[in-house]
């Protein structure tokens, strides 16, 4: 089945409609409507203060919405919050653990809750993060921290896990170390992971699906083949006069070279092409793009975008 | 809540606040310590242990009882802030109730569970230090006065020991009361400190307005009334189940209040 009918069977691990939140006159997130199918990795991508913890806290249910509807694994959280969090680990960017707790001592402490703990699993987690059982949870470093963390999340066997910020504040080594964790553990279980983050590369690395929030806004929600088949990067030599592209749906943005102009587009296509001939580009060559430029120029498009009308 | 969870969460509790019940249990015989400190240090408070009779001994002993409780009712209400903000606050300070919140256990539960260990930790500091003064000093005077004999006092042991005991569940009572209305502060303020002002001036307030009058009519409920004029050491000489519901009562209200604001924070 591919992810287009996945999408249209509705199969989703989270689903939130119309979500709204404001702390007094602020609105943090504004009619977010997120969809994370379910065995997935889905990257919510945006800067800091996006609102992608907003969205997060509302989801595990640390925050409430002002209003709109939040369903995780096909019910709401008011129905039995504490099935719940039987089925759904939550790792935040804060990390929290008991200081004064040993590693050892937080893992039997946190096993007590669950039903689902696989004391097997957390042993194999345990020896392969390389964590020291004996040491207290505030004399590790915030690499070992996060590890212990999704040890905890891990070892219940979750079916979602939710993953805020997860390797904010690590050194790349460490960062990338805890990504492939996360990927060598999900790749073969079917899990859905739901993990926000603003590191792009981050996100392309481990994502199947993508959404960007900008100002409490998603700006979009697609797979990441989906993202990378539609968008585009466009150079074409532009000497002397240049084309005329405001008003082009589509172009999200004009890089000017000496000789060359390069456009980031949206929805490539005949149609698109067609508008481009239009105003004068010639001989157009298409460019990879990475997720990076399409991030950076959506945000940008939309700020400029606001700041206009 | 399976019997698994009662025991971790039970443990939790006890590893973090063990020392902090141990200070306060300490804290609570602080008139103990400063009287026995003055008695040893200054040669003019020093009086004739060996010259003591068992009349003197059941006087002593009233005392004890009296001034242990004037401690309790003034400057202990007020440790007792300091050790009900602990309770919750601390943990929602450093966000480490975040922890518990996002295991399978509902938040009411939660509570429920630090507002009973907090609150039996602060009854029993409370209440079984009138029961311990009256002990230590009874001891001390037995084993230092060679006219006070453990036969001939032991009388006057056995009923300031119940008054004690009465006396104990007196200021459990108050002490429940004091310890629910900070409980419900330390849920409502995430820093502890507007925590423990908001309890200090409600105590204060508590003195202000009721104070004369409250404590008159407790003190009334709690004393047998001899008849005579002289000052009437027998406090605790009955209990009244009319101001202890109500004590009771009040206490729940505040816990049910603490309940409703709990489920309705939001954890940012």
């Amino acid at each position: 089945m591919n992810r287009e009918s996945e999408y249209a069977r509705g199969d989703y691990a989270v689903e939130t409609r119309e979500l709204w939140r404001r702390f007094g006159k602020f609105e943090a997130v504004r009619g977010v409507d997120l969809r994370v199918l379910r065995g997935t990795v889905f990257g919510l991508l945006g800067v800091n203060g996006a609102g992608k913890s907003t969205i997060i806290k509302m989801i595990v249910g640390h925050l409430r919405p002002t209003s709109g509807e939040i369903k995780v694994l096909g019910r709401t959280l008011a129905e039995d919050p504490t099935e719940m969090r039987e089925r759904v680990a939550y790792v935040s960017e804060n990390r929290y653990l008991y200081e004064w707790m040993t590693v050892e001592e937080s893992i039997r402490f946190t096993r007590a809750f669950h039903r689902a703990w696989d004391d097997q699993k957390a042993a194999e987690l345990l020896k392969r993060f390389g964590l020291p059982g004996d040491k207290k949870v505030r004399q590790l470093s915030r690499g070992n921290r996060a590890r212990l963390c999704l040890l905890l999340a891990l070892s219940f066997n979750p079916e979602l896990i939710i993953l805020d910020e997860p390797t904010s504040g690590l050194d790349p080594i460490v960062r990338r170390d805890f990504i492939e964790n996360i990927v060598a553990e999900i790749s073969d279980e079917g899990k859905t992971v739901l993990f926000s983050s603003h590191i792009v590369d981050e996100v392309e690395r481990v994502a199947d699906c993508v959404g960007i929030i900008n100002d409490g806004e998603l700006l979009m929600t697609s797979s990441l083949e989906e993202i990378k088949a539609s968008y585009k990067r466009v150079r074409y030599a532009a000497n002397g006069a240049r084309p005329e592209l405001s008003g082009v749906p589509g172009v999200l943005a004009v890089e000017n070279g000496r000789h060359e102009q390069v456009l980031t587009v949206r929805g490539w296509g005949d149609e698109l092409l067609g508008a481009l001939r239009e105003r004068g580009v010639r001989d157009p060559e298409l460019l990879p793009i990475s997720l990076e430029d399409i991030f950076v120029n959506t945000v940008r498009a939309e700020r400029e975008r606001r700041a206009a009308g | 809540m399976n019997r698994e969870i009662l025991k971790a969460m039970f443990w939790k509790e006890w590893r973090e606040t063990r020392w902090k019940w141990l200070a306060f249990a300490f804290a609570f015989h602080l008139p103990l310590l400063f009287v026995g400190l003055s008695v040893a240090l200054r040669d003019e408070w020093r009086f004739d242990l060996l010259a003591m009779s068992d009349g003197v001994t059941a006087m002593a002993l009233g005392f004890a009882v009296v001034v242990q409780s004037i401690f309790l009712i003034t400057a202990g209400l007020f440790l007792l802030a300091f050790f009900a903000v602990g309770s919750v606050g601390a943990e929602l300070e450093n966000q480490s109730i975040f922890f518990l919140l996002e295991r399978p256990v509902r938040r009411w539960q939660v509570l429920l569970f630090k507002y009973g260990v907090g609150a039996v930790q602060a009854t029993t500091c409370v209440g079984l230090s009138i029961l311990s003064t009256v002990t230590v000093v009874y001891v001390v005077m037995a084993a230092a006065a060679t006219n006070v004999t453990l036969a001939g006092s032991r009388e006057a042991f056995s009923y300031a020991l119940m008054n004690g005991a009465r006396g104990t569940v007196w200021t459990a009572f108050i002490a429940l009361v004091v310890y629910s209305a900070t409980f419900l502060f330390s849920v409502l303020f995430e820093k502890w400190w507007i925590a423990v002002i908001a309890g200090g001036i409600s105590i204060a307030g508590m003195f202000y307005y009721f104070g004369a009058m409250l404590f008159e009519w407790i003190i009334n409920r709690a004393t047998r009334n001899t008849g005579d004029d002289e000052v009437n050491l027998d406090l605790y000489g009955q209990l009244d189940p009319v101001p202890m519901l109500l004590m009771l009562a009040a206490s729940a209200a505040l816990y049910l209040a603490a309940q409703y604001a709990f489920a309705r924070k939001e954890m940012r």
